[in-house]
């Protein structure tokens, strides 16, 4: 028999209703879970917002805080501070007290958005809330040793600076510190011109050393309807284009090839890609010539100001004042071994060298000739003399004009300077009347018959003016060292050279740059033009330089322009012409660049400013 | 009654008399819920709603993020200057504008690139749902 199982009654009430209690309670554990889910997902959305907005401003207040770097190299050692706020952002957020100076922005950029960011280098800075740790910012580019910074004692490493930037973006709150270091990069040109570039030679070498980055020659020049850059050959409508890096040539506007062909040394065609038109304007760079020798001491005994010409009939160097006339006798003339002032020595030597030339049967023959070979050997850094209260004096004028003497860098690293009156400006021709030389080494008659010539300036040394820069001769080697400066010239610099012309280092010059490499001096045994020559006159009528081209069959010959370092033809920064700083090249056979990012360091250095980011740390 | 039959000819259990439920009080359970469940259906769709804008704020962050960094990858003179209707580029649902400006500041030149991410207001359950709109400004030197 079954048994019945009774249930109880009172257990069946409410059974339902219980039922739905429980139910309901479940559901809204779960609605509440997921409005919560959800309200913490948009929060966290907007937060990300914030988050990923704060980063640009951090960097915009790092990029406006490396511009001030740039200008001037001793930012922040007086305290200074950057303070932006915009969009009605409140600053007590990142702990920051609305009231204390800054109470408004005093940056440069503009922003439309809500944030607000600050950088200061004052360590005791009141604008940070009591109580909150001030994050200071430190400029130790100049130091040589560790500072100290808001981490502690010698947390700044020598030659970098500490930058501190507190953001805020709404409720998000970050701080970012980077360490700037001096720059290789100029951030700009590094090589090429403010005018117009105009090259024109048989090929084009374009290499780079150790990290640099493939090169780029660019021309700012701005006049939108004209070439920034004319690529021309010399004869062949074919220039041979060796570019196994990718480096490149570009212009703001145009390039014009003037329909030559180029091809790469096996003959192929060259890709149109290493000529870069229409790239806008770059940043030329500007320092001062100052800042670049203010680490060289001189010698206290300075060269007098005037022109030096080798007399070869006595073989002895004549000296006269500015404007002394050179038919007459000299003031003074120097013996061989005699020293001008310490370490500027004059020698007089033969030399034999042997040539190779081609006969009248087109057979390739050597000569052994002896030549003069008058030579100024510089040991010692020296400064031409110049009285900037009597800059027109003779003998203090800072020019220099020396004739058929080369010049010898027999000690490495060795600079000659000729300096001027900083605060002169260039005349219309773009000419200075302080710091110029002019260089003038053709040799002897029978030298020139037989195409050969002493070398113009040789040696590791460096040349820096403040006036223009004219060379005039057989060959060029100047340059390297590790002073990383070849030549710096504040107004034009000219060479012309039957020979190679080889510059180690920096090349920088705030006129025009013109070099013609391979071309003698056609006039040069034309007298009247010789006087216009010893002169330093601009050469007119008959007597043009450069116009005749080297002879093709002098094998000993390389007829090429080569800069192992970079060239910036900066032009003046000041001047409305368009075309100030323009960089012509001729160079028969060739024009190499071989690009070294180090030699910008000097500069970057003394101009205080150009850095980069070595770390980059948020927290 | 279902149930009845089923647990008398299983179990042999004897539920006892049959007492059904009040009118009021089937009521009051349906009204609770029904009362959850619209609460529920609309917290429900209201969390999606504002899933669906927290994802289109993290996908509108993520393009302007990448915008940003595009722009700064590239060669500092190849970033073209725009006038103020700048470049706009559409993505999916967003229009992503980019303004930018170029200036000085001590002689040095900087290029301001504006990036606004929009995604127009859609019609959402419980009307427009509100527009997507992220703003990122950054300051680029050579």
């Amino acid at each position: 028999m079954k048994k019945k199982i009774a249930l109880n009654r009172k257990s069946q009430r409410g059974f339902a209703l219980m039922t739905v209690f429980i139910l309901t309670t479940v559901l809204l554990i779960m609605v509440l879970s997921l409005i919560s889910l959800t309200s913490q997902t948009l929060y966290r959305a907007t937060a990300d917002v914030e988050r990923a907005s704060i980063v640009p401003l951090a960097e915009s207040a790092v990029n406006e805080a490396r511009i001030m770097l740039m200008n001037d190299s001793t930012w922040g050692k007086a305290n200074e501070t950057l303070f932006m706020c915009s969009g009605g952002q409140d600053v007590t957020r990142a702990r920051l007290e609305p009231a204390q100076s800054p109470s408004i922005s005093n940056n440069n950029f503009s922003f439309g958005q809500k944030g607000c960011y600050y950088i200061t280098f004052n360590k005791n800075d009141p604008k940070f809330a009591s109580g909150s740790t001030v994050y200071y910012s430190v400029n130790n580019l100049q130091g040589t040793t560790a500072a100290d910074n808001w981490r502690g004692a010698g947390k700044v490493p020598s030659h970098s600076a500490s930058i501190v930037v507190t953001v805020a973006v709404g409720n998000t709150v970050k701080h970012l510190e980077v360490i700037l270091g001096p720059s290789n990069s100029l951030g700009g040109i590094e090589n090429g011109s403010r005018g117009s570039m105009n090259l024109q030679t048989s090929g084009i070498s374009l290499r780079k050393t150790g990290t640099s980055q493939a090169p780029n020659i660019h021309s700012n020049y701005n006049v939108s309807s004209k070439a920034s850059v004319i690529l021309d050959d010399i004869s062949s409508r074919t220039i041979v284009v060796d570019n196994p890096i990718g480096a490149t040539i570009s212009g703001r506007y145009a390039i014009d090839t003037r329909s030559n062909k180029f091809v790469d040394p096996n003959g192929k065609t060259v890709a149109s890609s290493w000529l870069q038109q229409n790239k806008g304007e770059k940043t030329v760079p500007d320092f001062k010539l100052e800042t670049m020798i203010d680490d060289i001491d001189f010698e206290t005994i300075t060269i007098p100001s005037g022109i030096y010409k080798v007399n070869f009939s006595t073989k002895k160097l004549d000296y006269w004042p500015d404007g002394g006339d050179k038919t007459t006798t000299a003031t003074t003339s120097f013996s061989p071994g005699n020293e001008i002032v310490p370490g500027l020595k004059f020698t007089y030597e033969t030399e034999t060298v042997t040539t190779t030339y081609r006969d009248r049967w087109g057979k390739w023959q050597t000569r052994t000739t002896s030549y003069d070979i008058p030579r100024l050997l510089i040991s010692k850094d020296l400064a031409v003399s110049f009285d900037p209260n009597n800059p027109t004096t003779p003998g203090t004028t800072g020019n220099l004009q020396i004739e058929e003497a080369s010049l010898d860098f027999v000690e490495t690293d060795k600079t000659l300077y000729l300096p001027g009156a900083s605060t002169e400006t260039p005349d219309g021709s773009g000419n200075y009347k302080n710091g110029n030389l002019t260089l003038t080494v053709w040799g002897t008659t029978e030298a020139q018959e037989a195409g050969w010539g002493q070398d113009l300036v040789n040696g590791e040394g460096n040349i820096c003016s403040m006036g223009g820069m004219n060379l005039y001769g057989a060959r060029i080697y100047v340059g390297s060292g590790s002073e990383t400066k070849a030549f710096y010239a504040r107004g034009d610099v000219e060479m012309q050279t039957i020979d190679q012309v080889k510059l180690n280092g920096l090349v920088f010059t705030n006129g025009n740059f013109t070099a013609t490499v391979g071309f003698s001096d056609d006039d040069i045994n034309n007298p009247k033009c010789a006087v216009c020559h010893a002169d330093g006159a601009e050469l007119s009528g008959k007597c043009t330089r450069g116009k005749t081209r080297t002879n093709d069959t002098n094998k000993s010959l390389n007829r090429t322009l080569e800069i192992d370092g970079a060239i910036i033809v900066a032009g003046d920064p000041n001047s409305v012409d368009p075309n100030s700083g323009t960089m012509k090249i001729k160079a028969l056979d060739q024009f190499n660049l071989t690009f070294n990012d180090n030699v910008l360091k000097k500069m970057t250095s003394s101009s205080g400013g150009y850095t980069r980011i070595l770390s980059w740390h948020e927290f | 009654m279902g149930d009845r039959l089923f647990l008398k000819r299983y179990f042999n259990i004897n539920p006892g008399p049959v007492k059904a439920m009040t009118l009021a009080e089937l009521l009051f359970a349906m009204s609770i819920v029904a009362t959850v469940l619209l609460t529920m259906i609309g917290a429900l769709t209201g969390g999606l709603e504002a899933l669906q804008k927290s994802t289109s704020y993290n996908q509108a962050t993520i393009l302007a993020q990448t915008t940003i960094e595009n722009y700064r990858a590239m060669d500092f003179a190849a970033i073209p200057v725009t006038d103020s209707n700048g470049i706009v580029t559409t993505k999916g649902d967003f229009i992503v504008k980019v303004v930018i400006d170029q200036g000085t500041c001590n002689g040095q030149t900087f290029k301001k690139i504006t990036v606004n991410v929009l995604k127009e207001a859609a019609k959402g359950s419980r009307g427009e749902v509100k527009k997507v709109d992220v703003t990122m400004e950054s300051f680029l030197i050579d």
